[in-house]
């Protein structure tokens, strides 16, 4: 097993063992049926139990490593959309999602100037009119009104 | 009497409303964050002092339509806009990068149209009698079937364990939010956001749009040009071969699981897929774009969209979300599902049953073109289309919920669905234990209270006891039938 993939079932049990500890603060019971924090807390277990059963059974085990990584490429898509999302509260929808757009079409694909612009720009324009003008969701405005 | 419901059906207005119905379903199916039973309730202020029958038709249109739509986003994008599409995402999508998006899309349109006609009969012929036998499952076989459909899910992976993994950590993330029957607050960690819990759309967007996007990203080089032909937009001889009893098997699975109130659509898809990969000769194939796991699914929920309308018409219970407002709009109109609505309304009964037959016509008619043009779309560049798609990420999850606090769980569960991929952790598991554990722990706390706390109900009921033993025989016997492979393989090496 992949170091990497170990981290990540650790990740998994970690995540088992908070729901047992927070589970352990509902009722367990409410009278006959079983409380709020009940089945949480079974499932906490199983899912504990599960992921010590996964690096039991692969405790020896070794695979190789994944495929040939691109992390530049991957952390500027997620650190992009991180930082978009955090932008269009203060800035509304438009604005922060275009210049993501712009920022992978240009920056992270390397398209032209006039494919980024058009492909960034008509993308943003067609949401707002599909979400905002047709299905009346109020997507967050930014101070210049859109 | 269907004769009957045919001429009612095929009346200029009904015919109209059903076209409508059909069109505005499938576009509530591709966009994101608008699920059918939101569109029938946007619609129904507008259908006041309408025609029943004809508004009826319309919405049971959105419906069935919405169901297909979802197809079209899975296939393409690996979006499921709609839990039942969860599935259809799996290979049909990779069915769309080897090229071959026409021919998951139009298989999926034969066999809807396939399975809505065979719905629709078994809710002609069967609907009351159907209708009875559904009372049958209370609490207990209700647990014992969502034990046995999250079971055989996770068996159908590669991986046993990690299936279950993901199925209860799915079930985990559910608990989050406010208990339905306490009240209590739980798993919030102070956040009032959380309240609500986690919607089904952030996640399923997050682990199949977000992840699948990373997970390209990731490779030295995106998937590149999806290479697709016109000729390849269509199913071939081979598909239909290969799709044609998964589809017959789907549409029989689908109706029935549909007829039992709040299973719906959502198990009866992964139930299919789960049969279907049982039943190959080639289950290797699946996960990898085997057509018939797309055809089975896709058969399987439209044919439930018609078997929820049994215990709606003949008992007066809603099956779905979107039926529970199908019969807000019965009870508007003056009318009282149960029964007797077979008999003191035969024309909206028999009328909306033959719109069925129609508008599943209508659909095939709509969609084997779509398939096509589908190639139009996948022609574009990935590094193109992956931008868009994390657009359409955002904006169909924030439509959702209107929560920008959703979208940072989008990038987070996306990141969890990249971290997925990478080590080989099957979603499907996830994203149906988050969909089905309200309903799993409400029948657990219910049949603990009925049998004032005693785990024995699960066993001395004949269908839940069943149910079980399937689930514990299949698990042992994939259990022991790794073990064993496991075991050559080390004898051989």
């Amino acid at each position: 097993m992949h170091q990497g993939e170990r981290i990540f079932a650790v990740f998994l049990g970690v995540f088992g063992l908070i729901w047992i500890w927070k589970s352990t603060e509902l009722p367990y019971l409410d009278y006959y049926a079983p409380g709020s924090g009940f089945l949480p807390l079974w499932l906490g277990v199983i899912l504990v139990a599960l992921v010590a059963l996964f690096l039991w059974i692969n405790r020896g085990a070794q695979t190789l490593d994944a495929l040939p990584s691109n992390p530049r490429r991957l952390w500027s898509i997620a650190g992009g959309l991180a930082l978009t999302v955090a932008l269009i509260e203060p800035l509304g929808f438009s604005v922060p999602v275009t210049a993501y757009l712009l920022f992978l079409l240009r920056r992270v694909e390397a398209t032209s100037w006039r494919t980024s612009i058009l492909v960034s720009l008509g993308t943003s324009i067609v949401l707002f009119c599909v979400f905002r003008l047709w299905l009346s969701v109020p997507l967050p405005r930014g101070p210049w009104g859109f | 009497m269907l004769l009957h419901g045919f001429e009612v059906a095929l009346t200029p207005t009904n015919l109209l409303f059903c076209l409508l119905g059909v069109l505005l379903g499938q576009m509530v199916g591709i966009v994101p964050g608008i699920g059918p039973a939101a569109a029938i309730s946007l619609l129904l202020p507008l259908t006041f002092g309408g025609d029943p029958i004809a508004s009826t038709i319309m919405f049971a249109g959105i419906y069935y339509g919405a169901l297909y739509g979802g197809t079209i986003t899975s296939v393409l994008l690996s979006i499921p806009g709609e839990s039942s599409s969860v599935m259809t995402a799996i290979d049909g999508h990779q069915l769309a990068r080897q090229g071959r998006a026409g021919s998951a899309l139009g298989i999926a349109a034969i066999g809807s149209f396939i399975a809505g006609v065979i719905g629709t009969i078994g809710l002609a012929v069967a609907a009351p009698l159907l209708a009875q036998g559904a009372l049958a499952f209370g609490p207990p076989e209700y647990f014992a079937l969502v034990v046995l459909g999250l079971t055989s899910l996770a068996l159908v992976g590669d991986s046993l364990i990690k299936g279950l993994i993901m199925g209860v950590f799915g079930l985990c993330l559910a608990t989050i939010g406010t208990d339905p029957q306490m009240g209590n607050t739980r798993f919030i960690f102070g956040q009032l956001w959380m309240l609500d819990g986690v919607e089904f759309l952030v996640l399923a967007v997050a682990i199949f749009g977000v992840g699948e996007v990373l997970s390209s990203a990731e490779n030295g080089v995106p998937p590149a040009k999806i290479e697709g032909t016109l000729r390849s937009a269509w199913p071939t001889y081979a598909d239909w071969i290969a799709s044609r009893w998964a589809i017959l098997r789907g549409s029989v699975l689908g109706f029935f699981i549909g007829v039992l109130p709040g299973a719906g659509a959502t198990i009866a898809s992964f139930l299919s897929y789960a049969l279907e990969k049982r039943v190959s000769k080639h289950p290797e194939k699946f996960g990898h774009g085997a057509i018939e796991a797309v055809a089975g699914p896709e058969s399987a929920n439209n044919a439930s969209s018609a078997g929820a309308m049994v215990p709606m018409f003949a008992l007066g219970i809603p099956g779905s979300n979107t039926t529970a407002i199908m019969l807000g709009a019965l009870v508007m109109f003056g009318l009282r599902p149960g029964p007797q609505l077979f008999e003191q309304s035969p024309d909206l009964v028999w009328g909306i049953i033959a719109s069925m037959f129609i508008g599943n016509a209508i659909l095939l008619v709509l969609n084997i073109p779509l398939a096509g043009l589908s190639v139009l779309l996948l022609r574009a560049r990935y590094a193109l289309l992956y931008p868009i798609i994390l657009a359409i990420c955002i904006a169909g999850v924030y439509s959702s919920s209107n929560s920008v606090d959703d979208l940072f769980l989008l990038v987070a569960f996306g990141i969890l669905g990249y971290f997925m991929r990478r080590y080989d952790y099957p979603a499907a598991p996830l994203v149906l234990g988050l969909v089905l554990e309200p309903l799993f722990e409400n029948a657990l706390r219910q049949s603990m209270t009925i049998s004032q706390g005693s785990a024995l109900i699960f066993f001395v009921r004949p269908i839940s006891a069943t149910l079980l033993l399937l689930t514990a025989v299949a698990v042992i016997w994939m259990s022991v039938s790794s073990y064993l492979r496991a075991r050559s393989r080390r004898r051989g090496s």
